[in-house]
């Protein structure tokens, strides 16, 4: 599934290729305080079923990291948490909005069938 | 997974990108369940991120901390240096190894020769730009140029086949035979490999020189 963003032109996860889906996840698990690698992991498990593998975090991690949506912050080096910047936050609240309009039409437009 | 293994798996990502996530994903590692799934996508994150390893260069906000075995950085020297032993032992072997000559002129030699050296000429030329990172391009430059070295000493050693098996020709002096003829076409098989290797670390070798440059 790949979503325009609207709100922001040009700060869509479409151009994430692949790593579109884990960047939102990555992005709506971060939404709730900032968490390391596998905290992260974790917490996508049992949101939304979807069990990302390292590889493919650690690349979308990058490519968020790289466009200032999230930031690492101090702690542990080992376990390096991660946190949402106030960008990253807008960038998320912009594509749940999109997703939000197609979830209330598909539900609507399913309800005769 | 062990700190060890895990360490040598992501030996598959650029050097930049490592040095930025190997302690995370290492320290993930040891909790995670590894799977062949788990493997699988290592394998092709690492693709992608060779693949655009200038944007990964360009996204480190962090200062970089290495914390790899420290022999690493040996092996991948001595690889090079094997690597590099071995394409110069195939080019010599090439230019006096087994040859095929008529009276004084040795004109396959002379063929390995201009075949071979134009492509070596081009590994040399790619791998000192390598090492003063003038170029982007000079790791796949490195690499077309490994291939094109390989792919001659392979077409070379497939022409020249009959050579090693004619027995005593009136008009020729005999090569090495069949021993010589098959550890002629190993030794490009694995100049082959090992060149491209050694193309492989040497980008890893650059990109940890630019990020001490900076």
């Amino acid at each position: 599934v790949e979503w325009e963003c609207a709100v922001h032109p040009g700060t869509e996860l479409t151009n994430f290729g692949r790593f579109s889906d884990p960047a939102l996840l990555i992005l709506t698990s971060l939404a709730s305080g900032a968490k390391h690698g596998y905290a992260m992991m974790q917490d996508i498990v049992q949101f939304s079923g979807t069990r990302l593998e390292p590889g493919t975090l650690y690349g979308a991690l990058n490519r968020l990291e790289h466009r200032g949506w999230i930031a690492p912050t101090a702690g542990e080096e080992r376990r390096r948490p991660y946190r949402l910047t106030e960008e990253g936050a807008n960038v998320l609240r912009a594509q749940l909005a999109t997703l939000h309009r197609v979830v209330t039409t598909g539900l609507t437009r399913l309800v005769p069938v | 997974m062990p700190k060890r293994v895990a360490y040598w798996l992501l030996r598959l990502y650029p050097l930049a990108w490592r040095e930025r996530y190997a302690v995370e994903v290492v320290a993930l590692l040891e909790q995670h369940q590894v799977t062949v799934r788990t493997l699988v996508d290592l394998g092709r994150g690492a693709i992608e991120a060779r693949l655009h390893a200038q944007d990964v260069l360009e996204s480190l906000t962090l200062p970089i901390h290495a914390e790899e075995p420290s022999n690493t950085a040996t092996i991948d020297r001595l690889l090079i240096g094997a690597g590099g032993c071995l394409l110069v032992g195939t080019g010599l072997a090439l230019l006096v190894g087994p040859t095929r000559s008529v009276g004084n002129i040795a004109g396959l030699t002379l063929l390995f020769a201009i075949l071979d050296l134009g492509p070596l000429a081009a590994i040399g030329t790619v791998l000192m730009l390598l090492h003063r990172g003038r170029s982007p391009w000079a790791f796949y430059g490195a690499v077309v140029a490994a291939g094109l070295c390989g792919f001659t000493t392979f077409l070379i050693s497939a022409a020249t086949y009959n050579t090693f098996f004619e027995q005593e020709p009136p008009d020729y002096q005999a090569g090495p035979g069949w021993w010589g003829g098959l550890g002629f076409t190993v030794l490009g098989g694995v100049s082959v490999m090992l060149t491209l290797v050694a193309a492989y670390l040497l980008n890893s070798l650059r990109a940890q020189s630019r990020q001490t440059a900076n």
